[in-house]
């Protein structure tokens, strides 16, 4: 394979990532149904799939190595001005400004 | 290995609260201070372990780390420490990774990174009695075959596992083998790119490809073709759109998933624990305070009611050995500085162990409990409001104890600003170093007599609140108007509570006892041989007030007057004030010495209550003393907490605008109780 056709087929993945992501936020963004919930949004008790974050790249970072990375799985303990979860076996509190932030849908699909 | 190799450099890293400073006590004897809340560690610190076979190796215990990306300086310490960047420290020869096994799935995530330096690998599964409490069940021996490493399951808290582990330790530790985790497309073209070029510069390099995720990641280290390969990238990705980083996460926690999957190790049930019904009381916003407010004003009614027995005891035998020794010794100076000097000033201070010992043993059982991370998260919106994380919270609270150690802790604020906000306000923390003077000043003020245990612990709690409320009103001034930026967003980690134990508790209380001890009997000794020196000479005449008024300490108190005459303060509390410039609690032992009352509280306090104005009014009015206990809540009266926050702050800047900021705040505000006060018709 060339490097010219190389570098083709890299853009044209980067592309399609990027792309597949930023279809991804307008949706969760415009969908009124499940996708769109913020962790705020969702009950105590409720387990949810992290879908996107939407926060500034460190923190975003921080949250990930956290476990808060896409498609993990979190369950809400407690809600109020500050949120407990349950992510990757150990209890994380959250502020509201951030759980505002992380942007959920339901695992068994109800809104 | 042979005797005369030499010693072997082992790391013990893992995510914050995995056991690791439990792990290395109990493998070197060591005592580092353990807690149950994340940042405990903010410091490497080394000892000696031995293996089975009796080499020995070099432990270095370092603070926790979510990851190889550092974000705040106490993870910088562990990362520059196992990349061999670490000054006094060399390269380690191997990783000594701890994980918390009812945790698995985010511990394995670090141990993936860590398996990429290069160095040979152990794990430690630590607290499997906790993982298998929560029905997790562990298979070490799959794990060790599906990740490369051995795995060594630990209760380092009881002491178990340590023999398994030690003959592990002993044997040759087998370097990970290649990376398992699948690396996303994009990356990857990019990844053996740069490792390419940097095998090319240097081609006995192994870890070429972990390297090169290193200068993706912002690392300057590395031949100059590789460098540049990183930086062209990371502009390439920008430009893309394309978070690598993102994906380099999710990747690694789909190869850890997988692996868990494959073990047969899930992550445990929720709810229904002790954790959950008691966070159900502690989180409520009402209940929660309620029970906030009810521990801090518990710890007071002991400091005044418990306290009180063992206080008297020690009274007592100082009034015992003065009269011993006034018995004994012919009368002259010698007597006079063993009785008046050394038994006054110590003797003054020593007395008010019990009540210091009480403080640590309640912080002791917030700390060991897991509390303290809950009050973080109880204050984080009034942390919030004033321009600070919940996070903040916890070196506030250490800083009950002593600022020292809550500036450290700030180490675990990522936020620059954020950290640099909570270090110029930890010092209004009340510290354990002004309960000696709050109690003297407290009792001076209103007859003992008069006032039931829960009055003085309300009003102690009074001083600590008028100490945390600017704190957090200074807080938002330095926030909004000096440093800028908002308030970072809380992620705290909340440990599952367990029983406090007595061990570390009790260990935390003699540490602190000794300390307490060696500062009387070197410090608090010394200034007050040099005070009664400089407040026996020259010596003018036989009355004693006339002849401390003639000393050099007499003189420069008068010097000193007029300006504290404004705050209601005579001379001789300015000997004090000026004495205790080095530490809190020299003030006590310098007015025991001014007031030549030995070692007795009972007989300092009756001495100021009866001290007079020339005018014949009382100096010691129920304002002044308020006006002196606000003085001592805001003015910082400690040169070590100055030296911690030059080094902590990296110069001299901001330690000396602390200094001018807190003894302004204090003067200005004992002037306002004077004229407020005066104003409203007291005296």
């Amino acid at each position: 394979m060339s490097d010219r056709k190389a570098d083709h087929d890299f853009v044209r993945t980067c592309k399609s990532v990027a792309t597949r992501q930023s279809l991804y936020v307008e949706k969760l963004q415009n969908h009124p149904g499940a996708a769109s919930l913020d962790l705020t949004q969702v009950g105590s008790g409720d387990e949810v799939r992290v879908r996107h974050l939407a926060c500034s790249p460190t923190t975003c970072q921080r949250l990930r190595e956290m476990g808060f990375c896409e498609n993990a799985l979190v369950t809400k303990i407690r809600g109020g001005a500050d949120l407990v979860c349950w992510v990757c076996g150990t209890r994380v509190a959250l502020s509201a400004r951030l759980a505002k932030q992380i942007l959920v849908e339901h695992v068994d699909g109800k809104s | 290995m042979s005797q005369d190799s030499p010693k072997r450099w082992i790391a013990v890293v893992g995510n914050p609260n995995a056991g690791k400073s439990t792990l290395f006590n109990a493998l070197t004897g060591l005592r580092q201070r353990v807690g149950n809340y994340p940042g405990v560690t903010v410091e490497k610190h080394t000892g000696t372990a031995f293996t089975l076979h009796g080499e020995a190796i070099e432990l270095i215990d370092l603070p926790g780390m979510y990851s190889m990306a550092a974000r705040s300086p106490d993870e910088e310490i562990a990362v520059k420490v196992l990349r061999g960047e670490s000054a006094g420290l060399p390269k380690p020869d191997a990783v000594l990774c701890v994980v918390d096994a009812s945790n698995l799935e985010r511990n394995l995530f670090l141990v993936t990174q860590v398996m990429e330096l290069g160095l040979p690998v152990l794990v430690a599964l630590n607290m499997v009695d906790v993982a298998e409490a929560r029905g997790i069940r562990l298979h070490p021996d799959q794990l060790s075959e599906k990740l490369g490493v051995s795995f060594i399951p630990t209760q380092a808290h009881r002491g178990k596992g340590l023999v398994e582990l030690r003959a592990a330790l002993g044997q040759r530790l087998l370097k990970p083998g290649p990376r398992q985790w699948t690396m996303p497309p994009p990356l990857a073209v990019a990844v053996g790119q740069i490792a390419s070029a940097w095998r090319q510069s240097e081609p006995s390099e192994l870890r070429a490809e972990g390297k090169a995720l290193e200068l993706l990641a912002g690392s300057n280290v590395g031949p100059d073709g590789a460098r540049k390969l990183a930086t062209a990238w990371r502009e390439r990705f920008r430009k893309e759109a394309y978070d690598w980083s993102a994906s380099v996460v999710h990747a690694r926690y789909e190869y850890v998933r997988k692996l868990l999957g494959e073990a047969g190790i899930g992550s445990g049930k929720l709810g229904g624990t002790w954790t959950d019904w008691i966070d159900a009381v502690v989180l409520h916003p009402v209940a929660g305070w309620t029970v906030l407010v009810g521990m801090m004003l518990a710890l007071f009614v002991s400091i005044f009611s418990i306290a009180g027995y063992p206080m008297g005891w020690i009274d007592d035998a100082f009034v015992w050995i003065g009269g011993v020794m006034q018995g004994a010794l012919p009368a002259g100076l010698f007597r006079d500085l063993l009785i008046d000097g050394i038994l006054a000033g110590v003797g003054g201070v020593v007395i008010f162990l019990p009540q210091i010992l009480i403080l640590f043993f309640f912080l002791g059982l917030l700390e060991d409990s897991g509390y303290l991370a809950r009050a973080a998260f109880l204050l984080d919106r009034v942390m919030h409001r004033v321009g600070l994380s919940g996070k903040s919270f916890i070196p506030l609270l250490s800083s009950y104890a002593c600022a020292i150690p809550g500036i450290m802790a700030t180490r675990t604020v990522e936020d620059p600003k954020d950290r640099l906000t909570t270090i110029l306000v930890a010092p209004l923390m009340s510290c354990s170093a002004r309960i000696p003077v709050y109690t003297t000043l407290l009792a001076a003020a209103v007859p003992v007599a008069l006032v039931p245990v829960w009055g003085k612990a309300a009003a102690m709690l009074g001083l600590y609140v008028l100490g945390t409320g600017t704190a957090f009103i200074l807080a938002w001034l330095f926030r909004k108007k000096l440093l800028g930026g908002g308030s970072p967003p809380l992620i705290l980690e909340l440990p599952p509570y367990r029983m406090p134990s007595f061990q570390t508790v009790s260990l935390r209380m003699w540490e602190r006892a000794i300390l307490f001890l060696r500062r009387a009997g070197t410090v608090i000794l010394a200034l007050s041989i040099v005070l009664w020196f400089l407040s026996s000479f020259p010596n003018t005449s036989d009355d004693p007030t006339e002849k401390l008024a003639g000393s050099f300490a007499g003189q420069m108190g008068h010097w000193l007057e007029p300006i504290l005459r404004p705050l209601g303060f005579d001379w001789r509390i300015g000997i004090g004030l000026v004495a205790s410039l080095a530490a809190r609690e020299v003030f006590v032992s310098t007015m025991s010495i001014v007031y030549h009352v030995g070692g007795e509280e009972e007989g300092l306090v009756t001495a100021m209550r009866s001290a007079t104005w020339p005018d014949g009014a009382l100096i010691y009015t129920p304002l002044t003393c308020l006006a002196l206990l606000v003085f001592y809540v805001y003015a910082l009266q400690c040169l070590s907490t100055v030296a911690v926050a030059k080094r902590e702050t990296g110069g001299w800047k901001w330690p000396v605008f602390m200094l001018l900021y807190m003894t302004g705040l204090a003067y200005l505000a004992a002037w306002l109780v004077q004229v407020v006060g005066r104003g409203l018709g007291f005296s």
